[in-house]
Parts: C-alpha cells; sequence; structure tokens
C-alpha cells in the first residue's frame, strides 16, 4: 500500500503542487490523467525523489517519511522500494538489453551474477524482447527501449513501478505494444504500478483507480467507469470532452 | 647539392637526438598523469560546487587557460622558490632548491598548464551524459557513486577521450619549451647540437621529424584507444 | 617579506613592459591575417581534391600539426639564413629578424586555420552550391559570396580560440631575438633578480589581452548572428 499525502511543490515562484493526496492500494493499477501543466509528472517524479517536495508524507507500507525533510538513507530505501519506467526510456546505454536488466538485480539487490542472468532473460522474455538481448539502445526502437525499460523495472520486483507517461515519445505504430506489454504485467504480476498518462483506453481497460488532476490538485478519482463514463466535476468533463471526438 | 642536407650527417643527427625522445616521452606521459589527478580533483570542486575550494578550482581554470604556457613555466620556476623562501627561511631553501631538479619545475609548470584544459574537457564530458541516464540509475536505487561508475564514466570517457588525445599530443609538442629552464629534452639537446655545429638547419630538420613520427605514433594509438571504448555506439559485442 | 618579493618593483615596472605590448599585438594581429589566407587557400585545395597539390597540402597540415612551434621557429628563423646562404643570397644576415617570425607564425597558424576552415566550408550544405551553380554562378564566385561567408560565420568561435593561441605562441619569439616583453623581462631580471614580479606583470597582461580578444569574439558571434525573420 502506498499513501501520499498534502503534497506541495513550487519552482521559484509558480506553485505546481498544492497539496496533492492520493491512496493506492497493493498490486492495484493507478493511472493520473490531466492536461498538460497539471503537476501530474512532477507529483510522479516526487515520489522517489527525483524532485524533491517541499511538503508532503510518504506511507509505504510500514515506512513513514516527511517528504521534505528525508534524509539521504531514507530517499535511497524508497529509490530501491520502487522503480520508473521513463518517457525517454533512458535505459544505460553502454549496456546490451540484458545488461540493463541485470544491472539492478547485481549492484542494488547484491544478487549472484547467475541468479540474475536467469531473473534478467526471464523478464526479458515477458516483455518480448529475449531475441534481442545482447543488443545495445541505440540498435533499437523506440518501443523495444521502452519494453526493455519495463523489464529493467519489473526485475526488481519494487513495491511500486511508477510510469511516467511511458508512451508520450513513441511514433503511433509502436505505442500499442508497450501498452499490450503494460497490460499483460497488469494482469499477471501483482505489481501496485502508478501509471501518468494520456492513454484513456489503457485507463478503462486495466486501470482500478483513475484520478484526475488539473492545476496542481487532484479534482476526482474513482473507478474508471465513475471517472470516465459518468465524471462529477466540470473540469474532468471537459478534459475527457476532448477525447470523445476521436 | 652535396655539402647541402648530406645524409650521412642527417643520419649522424638522428643517432645523437634520437636518444632523447624517451625523456620528452617520459615528461609527457608523466605531466598527463599528474594533470589527469588534477583535473579530476578540480571537476569534483567545481560540479559539488564546493564553497570557497569551488570558486577558487574556477579561477584556476580561467586563469591557465588564458596564459602561455611559458609565462605559468617561469612563475613556477621563479615562484616556487619565492614561496619557499617566505616560508622557511632563505638559507634553509637555498639548500633545498639546489637539489630540486630544472625537470621537477617543468612539469610542474606544464601540469598546472594541461590540467585547466582536461578540466574543461571532464566538465563538457560529463554534460554530455543525457541527465536521464543519472535519473534512471538513481531511480532503481543506485548510490551516486554506482551511478557514476557504472553509467556515466563510461559515457562520458567515450566524448572525453578525442579531446584528451588531441591535449596529449599538444603536450608532447609543449615539453619543447622545458629547454627555457634547462631541461634537457629532445628540443635542447637539439638547439644545444646546433648551435655547437653550426648546423641549424639538419639538426632542427631531423628534431622535427623526430617529433613528427612520435605525434603520429600516439595518433595512431589514441585512434585505436577511441575506436575500442565506443563499442556501444557501433553494437559490436566487447 | 619586502626583499623575497616586491610589489613596489612589480607596480614600477609594469609600464616598461607595457610599452612592448604592441609588438604582440602587431605580430598576433599580422600573422593571422595572413594565416587566414594561407588557411583558406589550402583547405580549399584539399576539399577540391587538387591533383598532387592537395597531398602536399596534407602533408604539410600535418607536419605544422606534428611538431612543436619552438622547432617550427628556431627551424626558419635559424635554418632558413643557412638555406639563403646555400642558395647565394648574398648577406641573408640582413634580412630582419622579424620578417622570419612573421613567416613562420602565418605557416604555423595557417595549418590550424586550415583545418578549422576545411571543417567548416564541409559544414556549409551541399545544396548552396548547387542553387549558386544552377543560377550559372562560376566556382570562384560561388565560393567567394556563398560558400565561404557562411563557412566564417560558422568558424567565427574556432578561429577566435585561434587568435588567443597565436597569442599565447607569441611569448616564445623573444628566443629568436624580437624584442618585446619577454625579452625585456629577461634583460630586467638579470639586472635585479627580480624575475618573479616582471613575469607577473607579464602574465597580468596577457591575462588582460585574452579577456579582450574573448570579448571581441562574444561580439563578433552576437553582430553577425543571422536574424531570424519572425523575431524582427
Amino acid at each position: 500500500m502506498i499513501k501520499v499525502e498534502n503534497v506541495h511543490k513550487s519552482f521559484g515562484n509558480t506553485e505546481v503542487l498544492k497539496g496533492v493526496n492520493i491512496n493506492v492500494p497493493t498490486g492495484s493499477v493507478t493511472v493520473i490523467l490531466g492536461p498538460s501543466g497539471s503537476g501530474k509528472t512532477t507529483f510522479l517524479r516526487a515520489i522517489n525523489f527525483l524532485e524533491p517536495a517541499d511538503k508532503g508524507t510518504m506511507y509505504i507500507d510500514d515506512l513513514v517519511l516527511n517528504m521534505a525533510s528525508a534524509s539521504k538513507k531514507e530517499i535511497l530505501e524508497i529509490r530501491r522500494n520502487t522503480a520508473m519506467v521513463f518517457q525517454n526510456y533512458n535505459l544505460f546505454m553502454n549496456m546490451t538489453a540484458l545488461e540493463n536488466v541485470k544491472e539492478g538485480l547485481i549492484s542494488v539487490q547484491k544478487m549472484a551474477r547467475y541468479e540474475a542472468l536467469i531473473k534478467a532473460e526471464y523478464y526479458l522474455e515477458k516483455v518480448g524482447m529475449i531475441n534481442r538481448e545482447n543488443f545495445y539502445p541505440m540498435q533499437l526502437s523506440g518501443g523495444q527501449q521502452q519494453r526493455i525499460g519495463i523489464a529493467r523495472a519489473l526485475a526488481l520486483n519494487p513495491k511500486v513501478i511508477l510510469f511516467d507517461e511511458p508512451t508520450s515519445a513513441l511514433d503511433p505504430e509502436l505505442v500499442g505494444e508497450v501498452l499490450e506489454v503494460m497490460k499483460k504485467i497488469a494482469r499477471e504480476e501483482n505489481a501496485t504500478m502508478i501509471v501518468v498518462t494520456h492513454e484513456i483506453g489503457f485507463a478503462k481497460d486495466v486501470a482500478d483507480q483513475v484520478i484526475f488532476m488539473e492545476g496542481g490538485i487532484v479534482v476526482e478519482s474513482g473507478s474508471p467507469q465513475d471517472v470516465l463514463e459518468h465524471p462529477k466535476e466540470e473540469r474532468t468533463k471537459q478534459f475527457l470532452a476532448r477525447f470523445t471526438n476521436q | 647539392m652535396g655539402e647541402f642536407l648530406n645524409p650521412a650527417f642527417l643520419l649522424e643527427i638522428f643517432n645523437y637526438l634520437v636518444r632523447y625522445v624517451p625523456i620528452t616521452i617520459g615528461l609527457a606521459v608523466g605531466t598527463m598523469l599528474l594533470s589527469c589527478l588534477l583535473a579530476l580533483i578540480i571537476t569534483i570542486l567545481r560540479y559539488n560546487k564546493v564553497p570557497l575550494l569551488g570558486k577558487l578550482a574556477d579561477l584556476y581554470v580561467l586563469l591557465c587557460r588564458a596564459l602561455p604556457s611559458m609565462i605559468l613555466l617561469y612563475l613556477v620556476f621563479f615562484g616556487i622558490p619565492i614561496l619557499l623562501m617566505a616560508f622557511s627561511g632563505t638559507a634553509k631553501s637555498a639548500m633545498l632548491l639546489r637539489n630540486i631538479p630544472p625537470i621537477a619545475f617543468a612539469v610542474c609548470g606544464l601540469t598546472l598548464h594541461t590540467g585547466a584544459y582536461l578540466a574543461e574537457i571532464f566538465r563538457g564530458a560529463l554534460q554530455s551524459v543525457n541527465i536521464g541516464q543519472t535519473e534512471a540509475a538513481l531511480s532503481i536505487g543506485m548510490t551516486w557513486s554506482q551511478a557514476f561508475f557504472k553509467v556515466i564514466l563510461p559515457q562520458a570517457s567515450v566524448f572525453a577521450l578525442p579531446l584528451m588525445a588531441n591535449q596529449f599530443l599538444n603536450l608532447l609538442k609543449g615539453t619543447s619549451i622545458a629547454f627555457m629552464i634547462s631541461v634537457m629534452e629532445l628540443f635542447g639537446a637539439a638547439s644545444v647540437l646546433a648551435a655547437d655545429n653550426n648546423a641549424y638547419l639538419e639538426v632542427y630538420i631531423v628534431a622535427a621529424g623526430l617529433y613528427w613520427t612520435t605525434s603520429i605514433c600516439f595518433e595512431k594509438i589514441a585512434l585505436r584507444l577511441e575506436y575500442n571504448l565506443s563499442y556501444f555506439k557501433r553494437g559490436a559485442n566487447k | 617579506m619586502g626583499t623575497i618579493f616586491s610589489v613596489e618593483y612589480m607596480i614600477k615596472s609594469f609600464p616598461t613592459l607595457l610599452s612592448l605590448v604592441d609588438v604582440t599585438i602587431i605580430v598576433t594581429v599580422v600573422s593571422d591575417f595572413f594565416a587566414i589566407i594561407i588557411g583558406c587557400i589550402i583547405a580549399l585545395t584539399r576539399i577540391n581534391k587538387v591533383p598532387i597539390l592537395s597531398r602536399l597540402c596534407a602533408l604539410y597540415v600535418s607536419f605544422i600539426r606534428g611538431t612543436p612551434f619552438l622547432v617550427q621557429l628556431y627551424l626558419i628563423c635559424f635554418g632558413m639564413p643557412q638555406v639563403l646562404g646555400y642558395f647565394g643570397v648574398e648577406d641573408p644576415r640582413s634580412i630582419p629578424g622579424m620578417a622570419y617570425v612573421f613567416l613562420v607564425m602565418s605557416l604555423h597558424e595557417g595549418g590550424y586555420i586550415a583545418e578549422i576552415m576545411r571543417g567548416s566550408i564541409l559544414a556549409v550544405d551541399k545544396g548552396q552550391m548547387e542553387a549558386a551553380k544552377s543560377i550559372g554562378m562560376t566556382g570562384f564566385k560561388a565560393y567567394t559570396r556563398v560558400i565561404l561567408p557562411q563557412a566564417f560565420r560558422m568558424a567565427i568561435p574556432a578561429l577566435g580560440n585561434n587568435v588567443i593561441s597565436t597569442l599565447k605562441s607569441t611569448a616564445l619569439i623573444f628566443n629568436v631575438g624580437v624584442v618585446d616583453m619577454m625579452r625585456r623581462a629577461e634583460l630586467m631580471g638579470s639586472f635585479s633578480y627580480r624575475h618573479l614580479e616582471l613575469y607577473v606583470d607579464i602574465a597580468i597582461i596577457y591575462i588582460g589581452l585574452c579577456f579582450i580578444v574573448q570579448f571581441g569574439i562574444a561580439k563578433l558571434e552576437h553582430c553577425t548572428q543571422m536574424k531570424n525573420p519572425a523575431v524582427s
């Protein structure tokens, strides 16, 4: 279970997060939607302290911490229990696909090399990239790189996997393969997923909880049916209206 | 034309001067190693924005890149004795200084000069690595030093190496100024030989040839090194 | 501290040394001027793959970049008179030493500028030459009116660095008889034994010159930025 309360963040004089609260049950898929500038990416990055929050409290299972004054040790602890899939994939360019997935297992989880190899190959297989395990990121397409990025996050068996607009940087024809992998993981693995995305279809198919953010706060949240089909708030309705014209 | 550029004479000069090439190479390699160390320290100070030392590091890089290496050499050569005298009195210093060979001053001066250039190269190399690489490494729970050595450094090196190789070649040539503080390296030996025999043209042509070939050799080595280190850009297996 | 390092002497000698800075500046400017011409000719020769000549140019550039400036300086300044003597020139000593210095510096910087210009000329879009030729321009016209201006604009930062490098090379020419700040400092130092103060003065002057050149380059870069039509 992960619960985050009262998160505030400002960049200079602009307040980007104005008191965000979310509650994510274990093993569930939470999708965060919202227009650009709503703060959803900043909020996600605040969870693993890539963007340190000015104020807020985080509860992950038994861990409690103050997000503004977390120590280096606490931050490291959080990062060892979470993993992120980035919009720009951010695969380690100097390592092959297999090495990318193995790296965290060996360096961070201190796993034995052989064990790490088996586990890495298992997850590469799961995302359908096992036949490219010895390729370097520069030789792979965006969709392929992102699937490896997902395997890298998954292999660590983190308590929470954070997805930061995983398909936004992909060419349209590659989006599908990545979404398929994400749906598969949601179904087969018991990972808790927090996904920031524009893909409403994905939210409808797979999400257990949908959160709509705008202007730095949570405007509405609930099940996909509630939020997407019967939105209560006016702002939610306006946002969704853009997509119904597709 | 028989008197002009007599091949036998040139060969004699070659045999005499070639023995000084190792001194030049040694001077260059030694300086390069020390400069890398210095540049590393300077870069860490600048990158972490250490309060006072960081600013001093910035100043050092600015000044030592603006000054001719000759000036730096003279400043070191005349300055270190003065510093010693200021701290331990004239008599004691004179004793110490008599035992320091001029080559030490040369290495010092050249290191200060090259170190500043390398510091700038390191800075550029670190900047060239996409910030996303660092974020990805940290996000899976790596410590900063793990991220640095496993992800950032390999990628930064590919950027830095051609520039460092170029700097080394400059250094090979730059060792020639050490003669001004009476270090007997290749150029120094050539100057003395030329003056003694009044054969300036022949001696300096041979000296130039020796520098040229040494340069080309190191260039080839550098190219091989760059090729090997950029494996992930070409996709070949290590 | 007064006997070890004299700030008073430093200040007193400054104007004397500064008065010779014109030598440094003139050598830098004149050499770079000729160097740019030489560099462009070499670059164009290599780009157009002129038979034999382009091979010679490549060799020339390799030599300049592979040997120390000091060696080139001594080679020309002491070797040339010897060569001229062999070729029957009467009294080669009558040629002023400065002529050799200008020659060496121009040739030296020319080699480096050749590489800079070769890079930036090649970086100009191929379409430019095609467009120029398609409206009937000769190769020469195309270069002078279209390609070279663009190449120069792109090369300004690198050329600026080269000017600074030339400036720093001038610190060595006192060894072949040029009377500049360094030579003066050598003479003054041999009388007063206060070498450090003199070289600190010279260091200050060189740093000053460096900053002036860098400022000039930045200004030049700014002025030659192609105006964005959407902005103006």
